[in-house]
């Protein structure tokens, strides 16, 4: 079952604080971060979780880059562009 | 008598930020737009930034004035003082002699309020009333929280929401600074309300807490957005470090033969480093060794490509010519996480390309145990990130050892780790684990990246 691991705890290294298994399983838009199996391959068979309960589209998904500030800034301001032409 | 501190009077203080665009024996790569493959302009960026900050960002103009407004708040806390670290050489038992500029003097605790102050000054000229960040762990939602109250200007800062329960000191730092500073996610957006509507217990992500702060920011006229590392004009401000250090290295009647410091955004190091570093691109100083230090674990630059690569995996994002591992790189963590970022600033980047800086990685381990050692003889407590450095001085202080050479050895010190010390409890602890990137990965991982549109 997906919740076997919630309640173990690790040192989240982005958020700076003790996080549990739920978070990192869950922070990405509900799907697991992207830095998962850095983080936990050491407490645990993490790929074997991943095989278990993701299809190989969610792992390509979960495990595409993230992106850098800048460029994700950029893509933002192009999207409220957009919108703003949609609404006029 | 030993002087181990180098004071430069507030009146010396320097009253230019340098710009490395102006020297650059090539001119930085534009930012392209995947669509079209064509630069995007200072106009794009116009609904977060302020146009001043918008100009600088491509500005090749060698000196760039720091406002007065903005020079007056500087002296709250600047010039900054340049070590040596004598205690440290003893304890090497090196003839290296090894200086340090260290910026955790600052209210805040670091170097960020360098450019934090310069936005809030540009934002309040522009008639910007108000800042929307967002922040992890705090550092930067602290530096701006306090700039703001300088300027007079509002700022909201999201934070994540597991660490704004888990970290209630930097909330309370940023609220007595007069900030706003919520979880994320929250209820004033529509990215934070979808994601309650979803997960009404959300534990909130950084992902979330920017989308937040750009989305309350592109819907008010009189906000702006704020960054706090990797952009151009971001390390411009930052420069003022080692223009101070070149005024003070010369009180020491010294040059350095080494600068060494930590690239993650890129903004404490660019800042020490780019006043220096035209002195070997004029040929003045050849022999001029500037040394990025990156982790192990994520070898960006040391062992990344420098080419276009989109940001995401589906190839929507803008393309930007950095150092890159590809869309198929997983960086592993470590605990300094301000220098997990698959890119960088892209002027280190492409300083890098040309062969003006050298990067060098280092494991976790290690950089702890450099960290202790500094505290053990310097007696401050650094941040997980400065002990990159830190680790890399001290080894090239011990090959001084080997060869019998008195090099001059400057750390660029980004601040103190008065609030990481969960990390240096779980090296104490045992806890910390080594580990680096295999080869064969990081080639499978630069094999994807994308060709440039034509």
């Amino acid at each position: 079952m997906i919740e076997q691991y919630d309640d173990k705890i690790i040192r989240c290294p982005r958020v700076g604080g003790d996080v549990n298994f739920k978070f990192c399983r869950s922070e990405n838009n509900m799907f697991p971060c992207g830095w998962i199996i850095g983080c936990w391959h050491k407490r645990m068979d993490i790929n074997k979780f991943l095989e278990d309960h993701y299809s190989n589209e969610e792992l390509d998904r979960i495990f595409a880059l993230p992106r850098p500030k800048v460029e994700s800034l950029v893509n933002l301001i192009e999207q409220a562009k957009q919108r703003k032409k949609e609404k006029s | 008598m030993k002087r181990a501190m180098f004071f430069l009077d507030q009146k010396d203080m320097p009253t230019h930020w340098y710009n490395i665009q102006a020297d650059l024996p090539e001119p930085l790569p534009p930012v392209l737009h995947p669509g079209t493959g064509q630069p995007v302009t200072p106009d794009d960026l116009a609904p977060l930034f302020p146009m001043e900050c918008i100009m600088q960002e491509v500005s090749t103009e060698r000196w760039i004035e720091i406002p007065e407004e903005v020079q007056d708040i500087y002296r709250t806390w600047r010039p900054t003082v340049l070590h040596r670290a004598y205690r440290l050489e003893k304890a090497l038992d090196t003839p290296a002699k090894i200086f340090y500029k260290y910026e955790g003097t600052n209210q805040a605790g670091s170097h960020k309020p360098n450019s934090a102050t310069a936005q809030c000054y540009y934002n309040m000229k522009e008639g910007i009333k108000r800042i929307v960040t967002e922040t992890g762990a705090g550092q930067w939602g602290s530096a701006l929280s306090m700039s703001g109250a300088f300027f007079d200007v509002e700022i909201k800062v999201y934070m994540v929401r597991i660490s704004y329960d888990q970290k209630p000191y930097r909330r309370i730092a940023m609220e007595v600074w007069g900030a706003k500073c919520i979880p994320s996610p929250s209820t004033e957006t529509q990215a934070g309300r979808d994601m309650l509507e979803r997960w009404p217990d959300c534990p909130g992500s950084l992902g979330l807490a920017i989308s937040e702060a750009v989305e309350e920011a592109l819907s008010r006229d009189d906000t702006h957005y704020s960054l706090g590392s990797v952009l151009n004009h971001v390390l411009l401000h930052q420069t003022i470090i080692g223009e101070e250090t070149r005024k003070q290295m010369e009180m020491a009647d010294a040059y350095p033969d080494i600068i060494v410091g930590n690239i993650g955004g890129g903004s404490n190091y660019a800042g020490q480093f780019l006043p220096w570093i035209r002195d070997k691109i004029s040929g003045e100083k050849p022999d001029l060794r500037i040394i990025c230090v990156e982790p192990e674990s994520c070898p960006t630059v040391t062992r990344g490509l420098y080419a276009y690569d989109f940001g995401d995996a589906v190839g929507m994002t803008p393309l930007l010519k950095m150092h890159t591992l590809g869309h198929g790189f997983i960086p592993p963590p470590v605990h300094a996480g301000g220098l997990r970022y698959h890119g960088m600033a892209p002027i280190i980047c492409h300083l890098r390309e040309l062969g003006l800086v050298e990067a060098v990685a280092t494991v976790q381990l290690p950089t702890f145990e450099a960290g202790i050692q500094f505290a053990r003889t310097e007696g401050i407590i650094s941040g997980p990130e400065p002990c990159h450095n830190i680790r890399v001085a001290i080894d090239e202080a011990l090959k001084c050892k080997e060869s019998g050479e008195a090099k001059t050895i400057l750390i660029a010190h980004s601040g103190h780790g008065h609030f990481d010390l969960a990390a240096y409890d779980r090296y104490l602890s045992g806890e910390l684990v080594n580990y680096a990137y295999p080869e064969e990965d990081v080639k499978k991982a630069l094999a994807d990246l994308p060709k440039i549109p034509t």
